[in-house]
């Protein structure tokens, strides 16, 4: 038998079918990726240990993604490099302004300083890029904020919107730093994290409140998005 | 469904054109097993949304069952619906779910209803079923709303086939009209 042999659904079944691929599709990405960062880990193991402009790319991931992790990524000063890890399958990145570490037990951990880590759109794209070849899925923008066709926009305390604490908690850490984890295995199917970060001149309006704006949205359909920044119920900022 | 050569069942979690085989093969039915416990059509759309996203997750797991990927599904099915009914808010479930109801239109909904309506007596059995303790009441579940065999039932359930049989029996048993006590005469108001 093969597929030919089955009437395709219709309607409501057959767009069904169009997002369970989709889940299946990347659950096969996901099982061949640990043989695939394996290859690259040793790969990346076998450059020079210092490379010039390189801050800290503590696995395969980054190197095979292309960033670069130098000058030209931030301003800021570097951070102390870190020994690469060997471990396919996990990541663990050191940049100036935020460090990715994905744990045993599948979370990613991210920590940074928010305020730094705001003002430099590179970062945001990394950051991003990162979380992905992580495992989480994500969606990051810097003073635009999307949300999906059925999303009444409503928002939390923070900025959250519903269902967002299963796959993302935050807390503050030492030195002003945050720390947030990130759980893939909570992300419902067909959707994703978006987060989208007020730009100085938004923030400006909101003094912060929020800094930023996460929602599920659901992947593989248009977002509706705007530049207007959101404002909190109670938040105490002026327009 | 039967009859049919099954695509392997542990490879449909990884494997794109063997999650669609096993989909198309078996969606209908399980729009009807969940048609026959729910009667509002967005939570049908819903519950076999996560019925296929379970049987995902499961599918490396599948060791065999007897009755094939069938019986193996209808576990797995029936384990979904009885989640839901656990459940006591379902506004916080909604946001783990793939939403399937996102996915119907004015046409889905229309035949939705359609089988719903064909299926109201089934479910008022169904209802009648929920005083039964849960091992005897799967079973009945099974074999009277669903149409399995009691073979089939056990093997969805992963129990005896004699153990199936028993509870099966004292089921109806539980089921059938109390009988009528004879009133003595002396009792009798006329």
């Amino acid at each position: 038998m093969n597929v030919s042999e089955l009437r395709p659904p219709c309607g409501f079944e057959d767009r069904l079918e169009a997002e369970l691929v989709k889940v299946v599709t990347a659950r096969a990405a996901r099982a061949a990726r640990p043989q695939r960062l394996k290859r690259r880990a040793a790969a990346a193991m076998r450059r020079p240990a210092a490379r010039a402009g390189v801050l800290a790319v503590g696995t395969a991931v980054a190197a095979a993604a292309g960033f670069a992790f130098g000058p030209s990524l931030s301003h800021r000063p570097a951070a102390p490099q870190t020994a690469p890890s060997s471990a396919g399958g996990l990541v663990h990145i050191r940049t100036a302004a935020f460090t990715v570490d994905t744990y045993p037990d599948g979370t990613v951990h991210v920590t940074w300083d928010k305020s730094q880590y705001i003002q430099d759109r590179q970062d945001i794209a990394v950051l991003q890029q990162a979380l992905r070849e992580a495992g989480f899925p994500v969606l990051i923008k810097e003073g635009v904020f999307c949300q999906g066709p059925h999303d009444n926009g409503h928002l939390g305390q923070g900025g959250v919107g519903p269902g967002v604490g299963q796959v993302m908690t935050g807390e503050n850490g030492p030195d002003g730093t945050v720390v947030f984890t990130f759980t893939p295995s909570a992300m419902p199917a067909g959707e994703e994290l978006f987060i989208g970060y007020l730009s100085p001149s938004q923030l400006a309006v909101t003094h912060g409140q929020p800094g930023s704006v996460e929602r599920l949205v659901p992947t593989g359909v248009p977002l509706t998005c705007t530049t207007q920044a959101p404002l909190l119920p109670h938040s105490g900022a002026e327009r | 469904m039967s009859g049919r050569a099954e695509p392997p069942v542990r490879s449909i979690g990884t494997d794109p054109a063997a999650f669609t085989e096993f989909y198309r093969a078996h969606v209908d039915e399980v729009t009807r097993f969940v048609t026959r416990r729910v009667a509002d059509p967005q939570l049908v759309a819903d519950l076999t949304a996560e019925v296929f996203l379970a049987v995902i997750e499961a599918a490396a797991r599948y060791r065999g069952s007897f009755g094939g990927p069938r019986t193996w599904l209808y576990g797995i099915a029936r384990n979904v619906i009885a989640a839901e009914f656990r459940r006591s808010a379902r506004e916080q479930h909604a946001e783990t779910l793939m939403a399937g109801r996102r996915l119907l239109d004015a046409d889905d909904i229309d035949r939705l209803m359609e089988q719903i309506d064909a299926f109201r007596q089934v479910r008022e059995l169904h209802k009648m079923l929920q005083a039964l303790p849960e091992g005897e009441r799967a079973v009945l579940e099974l074999v009277s709303v669903d149409g399995l065999t009691v073979a089939e039932a056990a093997a969805a359930l992963n129990i005896r086939q004699v153990t199936a049989r028993v509870r099966l029996h004292r089921a109806r048993q539980a089921l059938l009209p109390a009988p009528v006590q004879p009133v003595p005469e002396e009792e009798v108001v006329s």
